[in-house]
């Protein structure tokens, strides 16, 4: 009872509410169905393995009686015709049976599968003598689609040449089956139903359905294809392509004319046909079709028609083949341009892409004898820079010693990279990047210098740019048999450095060797054109007189200074050339030199460039020396001074340069000569008891106004510049013009050269002329004679202005003067010996110019206040023409 | 006095070719026994040697080039063996000829010509 309670109203109560007992009649409704359906399929699995079975046991009782048929022979004995006779009579009544029918046509398709020959076609009579035919022509007149074929696939298969008529009606049949099964049937039944297939097909023609037509036509006997440019015409273009197939297939080329057209037509497949034709054909006449039609075509007929042309093509087309890679922008067809250009003419076009120049090898034969020389003559010099000077050896030098110089040292530290690996090859390599890499080759050794040592030019740099001379001991090296080298001089890092990059272990030795010959021939070159390397603030001007000093004071900073910096070798060359300081420089050593040889005295004081440590530091020693310090600041030690070894090294110090004026003159007459010279007495002339600060005053104007202004302006101008500046000095030159005259006769330009000498001796006479009038005009001022000439002009300001130097009308002229050339200069104006800031557009006469040269020295001691005093003159006479 | 037939095996899973072939060779004068898969095949190779044997190289339960296998390298046998294949199964073919056969042909099969190079094989031996 509790069980009957629970229904599925109670467990689901949203549920809607059915009777049960349409529920019970719907299941059992849908049971039955089932089990109906199981039924029927149960039923007709078993009637159709039944029939599978009745046809299998009938072809296995047919079977015999078939193979009788086939092999019955007329020479068989009696027995045998009786039992084939028997057979026959047999065979009847079961063909009266559908059934049996069907099996024997199943039979006999079956066998026609497996054997051939004459049992084959004995197979085919069969099936016509057995009448089977007839019922695949009924089955051609049925409604139904798929007898209609199994009809037709039987005539087919079994031969039944007779229903060749029946069955090529079936070619343009709606249904593609009937239609496809008929296009086989008609080419397969007869020789003709080629042709009656492609006068009629209507309907396109798939691409298998052609590879089977083709399959059928080739194994077709005795078949003698038809000319297939008929059908080139056709409007079907299936059936133009499948006749373009054909006539490639049994090569028929009488069609070139329509092959030519058909290059021309809008369906690529054709046109591609069309195309191997051609070129199956070698149909040279259609080249130039081809051509026309290239630019039209598409990308992969493009690259057949260029395909065609290499096949077919001569020379004539290479121009039309080359404007394709110039134009075409398909990579394809432009690479297969190229490739027919080179199967018309091979190598004609070669490889570009990622190919590396590399020079003839008879160019890098002739680079290398070339090279080679020069290294064997190259200075046994060597510089390597950024060397960290804490860290060198005690002579602050790194010495590559060896007898055969840096280049074969280097060579040898190459031969010790690779053990058993010399390097005696001059031809130069190519790296695997393609790259040469010039082998340098051993010097000839009576050419290599006998020093050892290989000292690194000196390098003017400031001292804590970490520069000194390095020298590798290279016979160090070589007397130790490790493959390591010692470098003397080196700090740890350059030694690891060293160590890794001559690791003989280093995998590419070739590398090695390039970066290492590549970075000491820079290190030549630059050791070669040292002043292109350094800027005027490197170095200090000295424009002080660098007297040496070694106080204790100066002897702390001397030990402070690096030991590579002392011990520098100096080249001449590798100073910067700051006229203002060399001048004065190598009139000073003249003079010294010249006093030593007369044994005055034997202090020698060799003036190197000084190493400016910093421009602070050389302001500070400009200070020092300067008209506001007291002369007595300037402390000369000379026994210090003396101290100093001779060496040819010329060992500097860069102590204090403070010395004491009252010891010059007995310690260094000659020094003090050059100093004093023709402007004042010389200073050992003068008395000690003399005020000290006018010493220390005249020695800061003698400094400041020794250097004439032209010494500037020459250093930054051309030859041309050069030789109207020289005419302006001789317009305003005076006796340190003379001095600065000295220093361009080594100008470079001859022109220079000569026209300087001429404009000194002309200043000379003109100075010694000014200075003899000035002589007599003072001494007739004093004996109280008027002034002859009584125009305002500089002749007369000098007169009134006291002639001494330190005057500050004379200053403030010299000053104006040297500003208005230097604006003159920088302006690029020419100026000329008249020319000032205002010109004067007339010439003198003869009277006028003398006159005018008579005050030249005046004027060009005043010539801005010249100038400023003569506008109103000169713009009167402007005005009066 | 009648001289004894040749003992034929043939080893062909298509009845009705089995059958053609069949009438084909007993008429050309051989005693044919036919077997339609390889255990047929071995069971009557564990009773009776055979002069010849014609087999399919496509057989159930064990192929014509198992066959040739089993008769070379198991039995030892140096009879004939022509092996009948389908076109395009030439590596098959190739096979069998490294493994010891005879002769081959291929379907569709000529009856006439499978009894001329039947004759030939037998009177190599």
């Amino acid at each position: 009872m509790g069980i009957g309670k629970v229904t599925y109203l109670t467990i689901v109560p949203l549920a809607p509410k059915i009777h049960p007992d349409l529920l019970w009649n719907l299941t059992m409704l849908f049971s039955g169905l089932g089990i109906l359906y199981l039924l029927f399929v149960f039923i007709f699995r078993n009637r159709l393995a039944h029939k599978a079975k009745g046809i299998r046991e009938r072809k296995r009782e047919l079977g015999p009686m078939i193979s009788n048929f086939l092999f019955f022979e007329d020479d068989a004995s009696l027995q045998e015709k009786y039992d084939y006779v028997q057979l026959k009579l047999e065979i009847r009544e079961l063909l009266k049976d559908n059934f049996n029918r069907k099996v024997l046509v199943e039979i006999l398709l079956d066998l026609q599968k497996d054997i051939s020959g004459d049992a084959r076609q004995r197979l085919f009579n069969l099936y016509r003598n057995l009448g089977l035919h007839l019922d695949a022509f009924d089955k051609l007149k049925s409604r139904r689609w798929e007898v209609i074929s199994r009809g037709i696939l039987e005539l087919t298969q079994l031969q039944v040449e007779e229903s060749y008529s029946s069955i090529k009606k079936f070619i343009n049949h709606k249904r593609g089956v009937i239609r496809k099964q008929a296009q086989l049937a008609t080419v397969s039944l007869k020789h003709e139903g080629i042709t009656y297939f492609l006068d009629t097909c209507k309907y396109r023609i798939s691409e298998w359905q052609q590879l089977k037509l083709l399959d059928i036509i080739r194994n077709l006997e005795d078949f003698q294809p038809p000319r297939f440019k008929a059908w080139l015409t056709s409007k079907n273009g299936d059936v133009v392509l499948f006749a373009l197939r054909l006539i490639k297939y049994y090569k028929q080329n009488d069609a070139n004319t329509s092959l030519m057209v058909l290059v021309k037509h809008k369906n690529d497949q054709i046109k591609i046909e069309a195309i191997n034709c051609i070129k199956e054909f070698c149909v040279f006449e259609a080249l130039h079709i081809l051509k026309a039609v290239f630019w039209n075509c598409r990308p992969h007929v493009k690259l057949l028609v260029l395909d065609a042309l290499a096949d077919l093509g001569g020379e004539g087309e290479l121009i039309f083949l080359k404007s394709i890679e110039n134009k075409e922008n398909n990579f394809m067809v432009k690479s297969k341009a190229l490739s027919a250009i080179n199967t018309i003419s091979p190598g004609a076009v070669m490889p570009t892409k990622d190919i590396e120049f590399i020079r003839p090898y008879e160019e890098q034969q002739e680079e290398m004898t070339d090279a080679i020389a020069p290294v064997a003559e190259e200075p046994t010099k060597e510089m390597i820079p950024d060397f960290d000077p804490g860290t060198e050896n005690q002579d602050g030098k790194m010495l590559i010693e060896g007898p055969e110089g840096p280049q074969e040292a280097v060579h040898k530290l190459h031969e010790h990279e690779v053990p058993g690996e010399k390097i005696t090859e001059p031809e130069p390599e190519i790296s695997e990047y393609g790259e040469e890499t010039p082998k340098e080759t051993a010097p000839d050794p009576s050419e290599q210098p006998k020093e050892n040592k290989v000292e690194i030019a000196p390098v003017v740099e400031q001292p804590d740019k970490n520069l000194g001379e390095l020298t590798l001991d290279v016979e160090e090296y070589m007397e130790e048999s490790a493959p390591e080298f010692e470098v003397t001089g080196m700090h740890d890092g350059e030694q690891a450095y060293w160590e890794a990059v001559l690791d003989p272990e280093n995998e590419d030795v070739e590398i090695f060797e390039i970066c290492l010959l590549e970075e000491l021939q820079d290190i030549l070159t630059e050791a070669e054109r040292p002043d292109e390397s350094y800027s005027d603030d490197e170095i200090l001007p000295l424009n002080f007189l660098p007297i040496i000093e070694e106080d204790p004071k100066g002897k702390d900073k001397k030990e402070k200074i690096p030991e590579h910096i002392v011990e520098m070798e100096v080249d001449g060359e590798m100073v910067h050339e700051d006229e203002k300081f060399r001048v004065e420089l190598d009139s000073i050593l003249q003079r010294i030199r010249g006093s030593e040889e007369k044994g005055e005295e034997d202090t020698v004081v060799d003036f190197l460039p000084l190493v400016a440590g910093s421009e602070t530091s050389s302001d500070t020693d400009k200070e020092e020396v300067g008209p506001e310090q007291p002369i007595r600041e300037f402390n000369v030690d000379y026994k210090e001074v003396r101290a100093i070894p001779e060496e040819p090294e010329m060992a500097f110090s860069l102590g204090p340069t403070r010395t004491s004026l009252e010891e010059l003159p007995a310690k260094n007459p000659g020094l003090m000569e050059v100093f004093f010279e023709e402007e004042e007495p010389p200073l050992a002339e003068m008395s000690c008891d003399k005020s000290i600060e006018k010493g220390a005053s005249d020695l800061s104007r003698l400094l400041d106004e020794r250097v004439s202004i032209f010494n500037e302006l020459f250093k930054t101008c051309d030859a041309e510049s050069k030789l109207i500046l020289l005419d302006e000095i001789l317009a305003v030159g005076d006796e340190k013009d003379l001095r600065f005259l000295d220093t361009l006769g080594a100008d470079e330009d001859s022109r220079v050269r000569k026209k300087a000498l001429t404009i000194k001796k002309k200043l000379g006479d003109f100075l010694k002329r000014n200075r003899k009038e000035n002589e007599r005009m003072n001494a007739d001022h004093l004996h109280g004679e008027a002034p002859e000439n009584d125009d305002i002009s500089g002749a007369d300001v000098k007169k009134e202005e006291p002639d001494t130097p330190n005057s500050p009308a004379k200053e403030l002229s010299n000053d104006l003067t040297a500003l208005e050339y230097r604006l003159l200069a920088e302006k690029n104006i020419k100026t000329s010996r008249t020319s000032g800031i205002l010109d004067v557009d007339f010439e003198l006469t003869p009277l006028e110019e003398a006159q005018s040269q008579n005050l030249g020295g005046a004027i060009s001691e005043s010539s801005f206040l010249y100038d400023i005093l003569s506008i109103p003159s000169k713009i009167i006479q402007k005005l009066n023409g | 006095m009648t001289t004894k037939k040749k003992q034929l095996l043939l080893a062909e899973d298509d009845e009705l070719l089995a059958s053609l072939l069949n009438y084909r060779l007993e008429k050309g004068g051989y005693q044919v026994h036919l077997a339609r898969d390889g255990r047929q095949v071995k069971e009557f190779l564990s009773e009776t040697i055979p002069d010849i044997i014609v087999s399919d190289i496509m057989m159930p339960y064990f192929s014509g080039i198992e066959l040739v296998d089993y008769v070379r390298n198991e039995l030892q046998l140096g009879i004939p063996v022509i092996i009948i294949s389908s076109a395009g199964n030439e590596e098959n073919v190739l096979n069998a000829f490294e493994l010891g056969a005879n002769d081959f042909i291929s379907k569709p099969v000529s009856p006439s010509e499978l009894l001329v190079r039947v004759g030939r094989e037998l009177s190599k031996m």
